[in-house]
């Protein structure tokens, strides 16, 4: 993964350029893949992932914790990083009278899928 | 029907959720897993000493101690700690900061999670299906049923928090409380003003 901090164009979750700086795309409200670091370890660049087919973009990554689903069943499961991660209401609800809101919800690793 | 009778004597019945509380407690007493008396003690510990006082004075610090705040926002745990507060459900928190373009608000879309040690336990509407489901969906409507209107331009950040992490709104400090004591201050800072679903003014401590 390139860093090109501040440089390049900027990408949404859907593949739009968007301009440096945007949090959300203009053409379709996903969130925009940031080359700002905002906390990620080593300074890496914001991540976009899918989750359920959802486009949302990593903000911090909150630490290393076991799978909830196996670990409270008590089953042995190793430690993995859980983010914290970003969507924005529009690729949740669609358009909304209320404008644009974003979600952000602790997910672990195993949850993500790449875009 | 009689008219002079109190709750005392004649107690509401208990609702269906209240007999399937003491049913499970009956059970779980009966087969030793748990002592009635232990259940007692956290019931008395949430009801009396643990509660939204405990987020307030975290909040009057952060408002009057620049340093405390920024270690409040970078390492929750330790902060809040330093206070003296902590433990179950709330072993991993995180405290996340309204600005004058951003406000935040949290719920537990999945059931009740909730930062017990700096707010007690969760009030009944945060338990609610409405509010899980509406905050996440429509929450300036939620926000303006709660009497909150934020201005168009302000960013909404909606924490959903989980077993694992727990999440604590520190509210703007209202204009107006220029010169307040930490104990005045939080005296403003209320239960939902640190859930998101209000906002601290410096008119409610003429009232305290």
């Amino acid at each position: 993964m390139t860093e090109v901090a501040g440089q390049e164009p900027t990408i949404c979750g859907r593949g739009h350029h968007a301009p440096v700086g945007s949090k959300f795309c203009p053409e379709c409200g996903s969130p925009v893949d940031s080359p700002a670091a905002n906390g990620l370890a080593g300074g890496a660049r914001r991540r976009l992932v899918m989750v359920g087919g959802v486009v949302g973009v990593v903000e911090t990554v909150r630490g290393a914790d076991r799978l909830p689903d196996r670990a409270t069943y008590g089953l042995e499961t190793p430690r993995e990083p859980v983010y914290s991660v970003a969507f924005a209401s529009r690729e949740l609800w669609g358009p909304s009278d209320e404008g644009v809101w974003t979600v952000a919800l602790d997910l672990w690793e195993s949850y993500l899928e790449a875009p | 029907m009689s008219h002079e009778h109190h709750d005392h004597h004649h107690p509401r019945p208990a609702s269906a959720v209240e007999l399937r509380a003491q049913a499970l407690e009956a059970l779980l007493a009966e087969r030793g897993l748990v002592s009635t008396d232990a259940v007692d003690a956290v019931v008395t510990l949430y009801e009396q000493d643990v509660g939204p006082q405990n987020g307030a004075k975290v909040v009057a610090r952060a408002w009057v101690d620049d340093a405390y705040r920024e270690r409040l926002l970078t390492n929750a745990n330790a902060a809040i700690a330093e206070l003296g507060f902590g433990g179950i459900e709330g072993d991993n928190m995180i405290v996340v900061a309204n600005t004058a373009g951003v406000h935040n608000m949290i719920v537990c879309t999945l059931c009740s999670c909730y930062p017990w040690p700096v707010l007690g336990l969760p009030p009944t509407w945060y338990k609610s299906s409405p509010y899980r489901a509406r905050a996440v969906s429509e929450p300036r409507s939620v926000l303006s049923e709660f009497g909150v209107t934020l201005d168009d331009d302000v960013e909404i950040r909606i924490w959903d928090s989980s077993a694992e992490v727990r999440y604590l709104v520190l509210p703007m400090r209202p204009s107006g409380t220029e010169g307040w004591t930490q104990t005045e201050l939080e005296a403003i800072i209320t239960r939902d003003c640190m859930i998101g679903t209000a906002l601290p003014t410096a008119r409610e401590s003429a009232a305290a």
